[in-house]
């Protein structure tokens, strides 16, 4: 609704003013257009009074009437045509401005719902557009406020006789008058008020003369009626225009009302000149030749064949020969042919004086002629209608008595009252009361019409009393307003009269009234009741009016606001009003955003588009268009549209965005910017450097180094390794470390700017996405980026920039596109997006078909920005709280100087190895770059399995060696680092080395990855870059060859040592027994199937293995094992970093290669894991320990005496298409008695430690301190027994029946504790079966013939390393052979006493010997089994 | 119950966003031609207003017909959470969107309660699109 200018009353008043026609002579037309201006044009400003007035009711009464109004008329004019009607219509729609639209909340203001709309104020259009609608409308029988009630003669002073001339006027209103039948104009009675008007030209006419004419028509017509008005005071040359001009206002309502026939080029006038209201005023022509017609020709019909020669001669076609009446004919000849709209100063003649005589004029002929004329006619019809009232009113309640009440609607009207009957003299009567504004009085005079109308059922004239009536209630008193009245006369216009005009005008004015009484809600439905089809701009402004009355009601109804916006904004579409249009769906689209209503989103930008290009509102309808496209926001919510809908807005995307950059576009700001397709911008990598070059033979492989195409990398895993490389490479500890990065991804951590040294590529690879369902091509992709030279040049030549050719983006498709920039000097280079070509992908059907006359699709060219973001942040508060992402500087990059580059090639390294296969590629190392290179480290993940070297070192020939300190440093290395040396400590531009890559598979198959880093830097080049870094990521699959398990066994032998050079504390060597088994567990579908052992090896601190025998060369094929018995001897080893490596080829083999000791002894390495955290510094590290304790140093002890700490390692040889492949296990024994297998998984079943029960509450309380003594059962070995026992004996049987036999334990203690040992001889002494059953695994006693005498139980002391021989004697009764049997031997320490948590452990030997007793006869004989 | 007919359903946030749409056509029926479905959005949209009037009115959930929009009819079931069910349909059937209003409201409940689901977001699950369907097909298409 917004505010009207006019308030209700004053609309009202205004709608229903009382009409005066004016009868102008052609002079006095003239004479008035000096002015350019008509006469009735002239007054027209001055037709309101601005002082009360009063007129007095039929009983006397003067009633005071404000700002009265009258409407002069041409009383030529009619009103037009009704298809010219619409189009004036429309145009005066159209050329209404607007105000800028207010911010309104709707709702309450911080809630949910609160709205902020841009509404409009005020609906100027709708106002121009009901005023005229108004001013249009044909004067009907049934009422009489549109029929004229006085007519104003005017004639000019200075034509020749202005007597004559008025008695013509005279004669022929006289004529107008009483014509029968009645036709336009319509009169308001026969009977109605003549003006006289005398108009003098001031500067041209001749006053005296004027003033006697003036007293000629006194006499003649009454001096009331007679009035002169002089004007033209000032000379038309003097071209003063400070003067306001009042006119303009009117005029300008006049000039869009009018459709100048010139401007409709559909008028076959033929004579080419212009022709101004054609409808409005028609001419003579028309008027003489169609009396019959009541109404004006069609303005677009044929004109009659006598219209053109009216140029040829006014006049001559008058049919009343002596009344020259105004026409329009001069008029266009006068008026200078401007366009409508221009401004165009008129009353130019007129001074001040001139402006306030015609208010004079005006105010005299209301006062003085109009105002007794109605009081008068007012009288008049009261009688008319009082006296006969009464006759009446029993008639008709008669005819209502027998009719009965019959509703509206039961028949359409068919009465016809004659001009004079009493009915309508009332109506008249009533319509006369309410122009003057005696309301009270109009309303009973309606009331009594209207029930006199509906007693006769003269529809028609029922509903307009009706209306009336209810509007003069209103006029009356505005609280009191009978609604229902309203309802019933609107109900009957639309369906029983079908009068859609007075339906439109009854709308128009109960929509105002209703709203002034606040009832919104019914003022709506009042308006939407008159949307139909058939007159799209009429629904759309009711709609739009409609809309206003929701949002303004008591509670505001937005949405239904919205909707009824977008249906105004769809009739004004289809009523050709675009810009309404435009801003309807505008107001409409802000309740409706981004809320998630697609489709309805969908429809308004898509009109919003079409309206706004229509408009040449490009960027508008860029705008709305960018909405249809641009998916980024609508994540949430995806295009719901159709293909080929899609298409459509694509297309219309382009094509606008094709013309705004044409019209608009400022050429110096950049590319505008393109919402298709979507490139995900973290998804931006940045690939800084030159790839490795290609080698030339096809054999060499160059280092995979980093690149766009390989997988992710487990970046942690590189910068694991570059941490440890810089750190060991600079050596010392790094504060902070931040990667090297080569290859920049959403994933590193890129807050620092990259670097590229000048002369190496920046590879940018762009994530382009098509969101919709239609095929992009794209074109020309292009880096946008600036560049910053380091001495503030930023010459174009600086960066070389290679843009992509292009491609098709197919619907959903993703693309990556890769760009490449190349800077040739030092600076900075900040690359800001992407600038590409976009089109539609021709559809090959429509292009194959019309190849000639394909319109090439239209190609828009724009940018994109690429904007990216670290990781959300969360480690201060604020981070925590709010939504923070760290920096990413990806891809803002820094060019340095050059700097040296290397470049890494291989030998063919081998795809596919077998578990513990080893072998050696050959690697070059060249430095490509243009500086030399003076350090360069490389870093293995995993040394145990892949190392390089330079120079190789062999190995001493001797089957058992003692490696050097610096021979074993492989067994030591603690760190994934080494440092290559290189010839001259430099490598120069162009130079390269040669190095050997050995890989050792690992022994459990799957996939073997070897990442290798080098490290490298440019001599003499500081700052904070000073290394540059080289992956090589090799993945190779490894299968399945062979498991190994070792058991190592307890050996109570002591042998002497092997070395020489013994004595001091040791006297006994140890010996172990190891027990090898080798199982070919490789798959059928293996490459290598068959392996052959042969040979193996083992180093250790102080065991070597010796073969029992002759071992031969064992070829294991699938499932296949072999078992082997080795002997570890101990090898007397002085230096503590000396190693003893021991080797064994066995029978016809070899051994496998030069580097397989290096790999055996790396297997006792085991380096951190890469990815673990940083051990925390060890705060005793500074502090010289403590002197260890007795039992610290007594744990140690037990711990070495229980020590194998050897790796066994076996030789295997295989085949592998052709090549002999060799390779080796090797296993880890860390104690005696142990056993071990490789790959790991195969250790099942092997001799376990006892797991004590599972407690859930412990039984004691768990010890803070943990005991340091290993527990009992690594207790075992601590001591050694052997026997030394005479060999066999003879003995007489006979003569004496025991034989006594005596020998000696000889106990050994192998640590280097006091051990305190309890001998138990006895029988008893055994553990039962009850205490370790599963331990007994010798039968208690061989013989129980044999029977130990003297002290079986001892207890012995021994000191470290320390022997006692215990004599021990046995008695015999009979011949035969006797096992010594077995018994128990506890040893605990000395000084355990102290400690109760320790016991001692049984230790069960066996002594399986037996002696051979025979009678004396015979010899004796000794056997050891062992 | 079910009267064959044309119907559209949606489930409307607090921020009068759609959660969840669906239409019903008549199984012989060809489905609607796509051009108008924007319509039904905006007749949906605009009867919140009388939804939100008329829900003050009355202390059921189902409001029955609230809005009429030249053929389309709209009727409204408002949940204890204020969530909004809208209804349009072109053939009285009043049992039968009872019903059907009911049974969504159960699925919506349920399918609420699901911790990944967050509230006012978008109906995105495959199984309440079946039920919806199946409902749609027992109560209102038939």
């Amino acid at each position: 609704m917004a505010q009207c200018k006019l308030t209700p009353h004053e609309y009202i008043q205004n709608a229903f003013a009382p009409q005066v026609a004016i009868l102008c002579s052609e002079d006095a037309d003239n004479l008035c257009l000096k002015n350019n201006l008509r006469f009735v044009e002239l007054i027209q400003p001055f037709c309101r009074l601005n002082n009360e007035i009063r007129i007095a009711d039929p009983s006397g009464n003067t009633v005071p009437i404000r700002n009265l109004r009258v409407v002069f008329e041409d009383m030529n004019r009619r009103p037009p045509q009704p298809t010219l009607g619409k189009k004036l219509l429309s145009e005066v729609v159209t050329n209404t401005p607007w105000d800028r639209p207010t911010i309104r909340t709707i709702g309450a203001s911080g809630t949910r719902g609160a709205l902020e709309l841009e509404l409009q104020p005020t609906t100027r259009w709708y106002e121009a557009w009901r005023d005229t609608f108004l001013h249009i409308q044909y004067p009907s029988d049934h009422e009489f406020t549109k029929h004229y009630l006085a007519c104003v003669l005017v004639v000019a002073s200075n034509s020749d006789s202005p007597l004559d001339q008025l008695n013509r006027l005279s004669q022929y209103l006289h004529q107008q008058l009483h014509q029968t039948p009645s036709r336009y104009p319509k009169w308001f009675s026969p009977n109605i008020l003549k003006y006289y008007l005398l108009v003098h030209d001031v500067t041209v006419g001749d006053l005296t003369k004027s003033e006697q004419v003036l007293e000629q028509m006194s006499s003649m017509y009454g001096a009331g009626n007679c009035h002169m008005l002089q004007i033209n005071s000032r000379p038309l040359d003097h071209t003063d225009i400070h003067l306001p001009d009042p006119w303009t206002q009117f005029l300008v309502q006049r000039a869009s009302c009018d459709p100048s026939g010139g401007s409709s080029s559909e008028t076959s006038s033929g004579t080419g000149t212009p022709r101004e209201d054609v409808s409005g005023l028609p001419t003579r022509v028309t008027e003489g030749d169609t009396t019959d017609c009541c109404e004006p020709v069609h303005p677009l019909s044929p004109p009659p064949t006598t219209v053109p020669t009216m140029d040829e001669k006014n006049g001559a076609f008058d049919i009343m020969p002596g009344v020259e009446i105004s026409s329009d004919v001069p008029v266009m000849v006068d008026r200078p042919t401007q366009p409508p709209g221009t401004p165009q100063h008129h009353g130019g003649c007129l001074t001040s004086s001139d402006v306030d005589r015609i208010r004079i004029f005006v105010h005299e002929f209301c006062v003085r002629s109009l105002i007794p004329h109605t009081e008068r006619q007012i009288r008049h019809l009261n009688d008319v209608v009082t006296n006969r009232s009464r006759s009446k009113s029993l008639l008709s309640a008669t005819r209502r008595w027998l009719v009965g009440n019959k509703s509206p609607g039961a028949a359409t009207n068919s009465v016809i009252y004659s001009s004079e009957a009493t009915e309508l003299q009332t109506r008249r009567l009533a319509d006369l009361c309410f122009m003057f504004g005696l309301y009270e009085l109009a309303y009973s005079f309606y009331h009594t019409a209207k029930n006199d109308f509906k007693s006769d059922q003269a529809w028609l004239y029922f509903a307009g009393a009706q209306e009336m009536a209810a509007l003069a209630a209103f006029m009356h008193n505005s609280a009191d307003y009978p609604k229902r009245y309203l309802h019933n006369s609107l109900h009957t216009y639309l369906n029983v009269c079908k009068v859609y005009n007075f339906a439109i005008r009854a709308t128009i004015l109960s929509g105002e009234v209703l709203k002034h009484c606040g009832e919104y809600g019914e003022a709506a439905m009042t308006f939407i009741k008159l949307t139909s089809e058939e007159s799209d701009l009429l629904s759309a402004l009711m709609l739009e009016q409609a809309a206003h009355c929701f949002i303004h009601a008591q509670r505001p109804l937005p949405r239904k606001y919205a909707f009824h916006m977008t249906l105004a904004g769809h009739r004004y579409s289809k009523a050709g009003q675009r810009a309404h249009s435009l801003r309807s769906y505008k107001q409409a689209f802000q309740v409706y955003a981004s809320r998630g209503w697609v489709l309805a989103e969908d429809h308004i930008h898509f009109t919003l588009g079409k309206q706004a290009q229509h408009l040449k509102q490009l960027s508008e309808g860029l705008t709305a268009y960018t909405q249809l496209v641009d998916q980024r926001l609508k994540h949430e919510a995806p295009s719901q549209q159709s293909p080929s809908q899609q298409i459509t807005y694509v297309r219309e995307f382009i094509n606008t965005f094709h013309q705004y950059v044409q019209q608009d576009w400022e050429p110096s700001m950049g590319l505008p910017y393109l919402p298709l397709p979507m490139i995900d911008s973290q998804a931006t990598r940045v690939l800084l450097g030159a790839a490795q070059d290609k080698p030339t033979s096809p054999e060499w492989t160059p280092a995979s180094h980093v690149s766009l195409d390989s997988p992710p990398a487990i970046n942690k895993r590189w910068f694991a390794l570059e941490k440890e490389l810089v750190t060991g490479a600079s050596g010392t500890g790094l504060k902070t470390f931040r990667p090297n990065l080569q290859l920049l991804t959403s994933e590193t951590p890129n807050t620092q700017s990259p670097v590229v040294p000048s002369n190496e590529p920046i590879t940018l690879e762009v994530l382009m996405t098509n969101p919709l369902a239609v095929s992009l091509d794209i074109a020309d992709v292009r880096l946008v980026f600036m560049f910053e030279g380091e001495d503030g040049d930023d010459s174009s030549s600086a960066v070389y920039h290679s843009p992509h050719a292009g491609f098709t983006l197919p619907a959903g498709a993703q693309e990556l596109v890769r760009l490449e920039l190349l800077p040739k000097l030092v600076g900075k280079i900040l690359i800001q997006g992407v600038q590409y070509k976009l089109s539609l992908t021709p559809d090959p059907s429509t292009g194959a078909a019309s190849t000639s006359s394909a319109t090439a699709p239209v190609v828009v060219e724009g940018q994109q920005g690429i904007e990216v973001r670290g990781p959300r942040l969360n480690s201060t508060t604020a981070e925590k709280c709010g939504v923070v992402y760290a920096k990413d500087n990806r891809l803002d990059i820094s060019v340095l100087p050059p700097l040296s580059r290397l470049s890494v090639t291989f030998h063919g390294i081998p795809q596919i190895m077998s578990c513990g296969e080893m072998c050696s590629t050959e690697a070059i190392i060249t430095n490509v770059g243009p500086c030399s290179v003076s350090k360069l480290c490389l870093a293995v993940s995993d040394p145990n399995h892949v190392y390089m070297e330079t120079h190789s070192t062999l190995v001493p020939e001797e089957s058992v060696c003692v490696l050097s300190d610096s021979q074993s440093v492989d067994s030591r290395i603690n760190s994934r680092v080494e440092t290559l040396t290189l010839p001259d400590s430099e490598l120069k531009p162009g130079e390269s080395i040669r190095a050997k890559l050995w890989l050792h598979a690992p022994l459990a198959p799957g996939a073997f990855e070897v990442e290798l880093l080098f490290y490298y830097d440019t001599s003499h080049q500081t700052g904070k870059n000073k290394y540059r870094l080289l992956r090589h990521h090799e993945s190779i699959y490894v299968e399945k060859s062979l498991s190994l398990k070792v058991t190592s066994a307890v050996s109570q032998n002591l042998e002497t040592s092997l070395t020489q050079d013994e004595k001091e504390d040791t006297n006994y060597s140890y010996t172990s027994n190891l027990v090898l088994e080798a199982l070919n567990i490789s798959e059928v579908d293996s490459s290598c199937q068959s392996y052959k052992v042969v040979g193996l090896s083992s180093n250790s601190k102080k065991w070597a293995v010796v073969p029992h025998a002759r071992l031969k060369v064992q070829e294991l094929r699938v499932g296949e094992s072999c078992h082997m018995c080795i002997k570890g001897v101990q090898h007397i080893n002085k230096k503590k970093g000396n190693m003893v490596l021991s080797k064994y080829p066995f029978e016809g083999g070899q051994t496998p290669g030069e580097c397989w000791w290096r790999f055996s002894l790396r297997t006792r390495v085991s380096l951190r894991d890469l990815l673990a955290d940083p051990l925390p510094p060890n705060p005793t590290a500074d502090h010289i320990p403590p002197p260890p304790t007795q039992a610290q140093l007594d744990t140690s002890h037990i711990t070495e005496a229980n020590t194998l700490d050897t790796v066994i390692t076996i030789w295997w040889k295989g085949e592998r298409g052709g090549q002999l492949t060799y390779g080796e296990h090797s296993v880890h024994l860390q104690s005696l008695g142990e056993s071990a297998s490789v790959p790991s998984q195969i250790l099942v079943g092997t001799a376990e430690e006892e797991k004590p029960p599972i407690r859930i509450i412990p039984e004691s309380p768990t010890q803070l301190l943990p005991s340091l003594i290993p527990p009992p059962a690594k207790q075992r070995n601590l001591v050694k027994v052997s026997a030394q026992f005479p060999g066999p004996t003879q003995h007489d049987f006979l003569s004496d029946k025991l034989c006594c036999l005596e020998f000696v334990l000889s106990l050994h203690n192998c640590t280097g504790c006091n051990l305190i040992t309890f001998l138990n001889l006895s029988q008893d002494g055994l553990p039962t079966s009850s205490g370790g059953g599963s331990s007994q695994m010798y039968s208690p006693q061989a013989s129980t013939q044999l029977l130990y005498v003297g002290g079986t139980a001892r207890k012995v002391s021994l000191p470290p390393w320390g022997n006692r021989q215990v004599p021990i004697r046995a008695l015999i009764t009979c011949p035969g052979s006797y096992s010594l049997g077995s018994f128990t031997l506890t040893a605990i320490r000395q000084d355990t006493g102290r400690d109760k948590t320790e016991q001692p452990t049984p230790q069960l030997c066996q002594i399986q010997t037996a002696v051979t007793v025979m009678q004396t006869t015979r010899e004796r004989q000794t056997h050891d089994v062992r | 119950m079910a009267v064959p007919g044309n119907y559209y359903f949606a489930i409307i946030g607090h921020h009068d966003n759609p959660m969840f749409e669906m239409e019903f056509a008549p199984a012989n029926k060809e489905p609607k031609k796509e051009d108008h479905r924007h319509l039904n959005q905006f007749i949906a949209h605009a009867a919140l207003d009388l939804v939100d009037e008329s829900m003050w009115t009355t202390s059921n959930m189902y409001l029955r017909l609230v809005d009429k929009f030249n053929e389309w009819f709209v009727s409204a079931f408002v949940t204890a959470g204020r969530v909004r069910f809208i209804c349009l349909h072109d053939v009285k059937n009043d049992d039968g969107i009872k019903n059907f209003f009911m049974e969504m409201y159960e699925t919506y409940i349920k399918h609420s309660m699901n911790p990944f689901y967050e509230p006012n977001s978008p109906i995105k699950s495959p199984a309440f699109d079946k039920k919806a369907h199946f409902y749609g097909r027992k109560y209102l298409t038939g």
